[in-house]
């Protein structure tokens, strides 16, 4: 069973870091000008998948106190919600919208 | 299914988690008020902050994100250690992978400095150095505090020490994609 548990936390850095890699990369495509909105939307997205892996598996919450877990998972998803808005709004602004 | 021992569950030996969830929240909404102070400059000066935002090394603020991350996944092998010399070596590695971040960022402050300086771009770099300025101060001194504790790891205290660490670890991601790429 210990081992299990270690080999489970392994496999959630694993997946951590190829998710903090595929971040890296999208964002490096842009290196001398701002990152268009899909890209950052899509690294958003990731973001909120390793913010989502911290909270339930190295703080140790998947099953466990669901509500605190919901509310940790509401505090980073609240900030990059509130970038996507922020980006849009920079990227459609001077059309008009 | 619960896979990992609960925090509570490990902290409850050690008496109420009570102190320990309210410390998260507090940190949670100190770095909030922060990211919020940032966001609202960047809409009223989105120019400036555009361009401050093309002097940052994203690079190595990538790099960072793995080292933190992989700091994350040892501090939660030593919060769910069964054994005192596997939780010392893991909070140990633990603490080195912050001392690393804490390096990596000042090789990064060493780039960015100059830029620092000029005047178009001061609200950035103002808000740059103090949220990320803040979030170091706190990688630094939990990695100390990780190293005491390695000392004699008592299993409540490494939980608290590991939970603080890991809200660091989820501040640093909201950060990278906020301030850096935003």
């Amino acid at each position: 069973m210990e081992n299990s548990k270690g080999r489970w936390l392994f496999g959630c850095t694993i997946w951590l870091i190829l998710i903090a890699l595929v971040t890296a990369l999208i964002a490096a495509q842009w290196t001398a000008a701002a990152l268009p909105l899909a890209a950052f939307a899509a690294i958003l997205v990731l973001t909120l998948i390793k913010a989502r892996i911290v909270i339930l598996d190295f703080m140790g919450l998947r099953g466990v106190r669901p509500g605190l877990a919901a509310a940790l998972a509401a505090w980073p998803a609240l900030f990059l919600l509130v970038a996507a808005a922020k980006a849009a709004v920079q990227t459609f602004a001077p059309f008009g919208f | 299914m619960a896979v990992i021992e609960s925090t509570n569950e490990r902290s409850a030996a050690g008496g109420s988690d009570l102190i320990l969830w309210l410390l998260v929240w507090s940190e949670l909404a100190a770095f909030g008020i922060l990211l919020t102070g940032f966001m609202v400059m960047s809409l009223m000066e989105p120019d400036s902050f555009a361009a401050a935002k093309l002097h940052l090394d994203v690079p190595l603020a990538s790099v960072n994100t793995v080292v933190l991350l992989t700091s994350g996944w040892l501090a939660a092998e030593a919060a769910r250690a069964k054994t005192e010399i596997w939780r010392r070596r893991t909070l140990l590695g633990s603490a080195a992978l912050g001392f690393l971040f804490a390096a990596i960022k000042l090789i990064e402050y060493r780039g960015e400095i100059p830029f620092a300086g000029d005047a178009s771009l001061a609200s950035f770099f103002e808000l740059y150095f103090l949220i990320t300025g803040f979030h170091l101060a706190h990688v630094v001194f939990l990695a100390l505090v990780m190293l005491l504790i390695a000392r004699k790891p008592a299993a409540s205290n490494v939980a608290i020490v590991t939970t603080v660490w890991h809200v660091v670890d989820l501040v640093w991601l909201v950060i990278f994609p906020v301030v850096y790429l935003g």
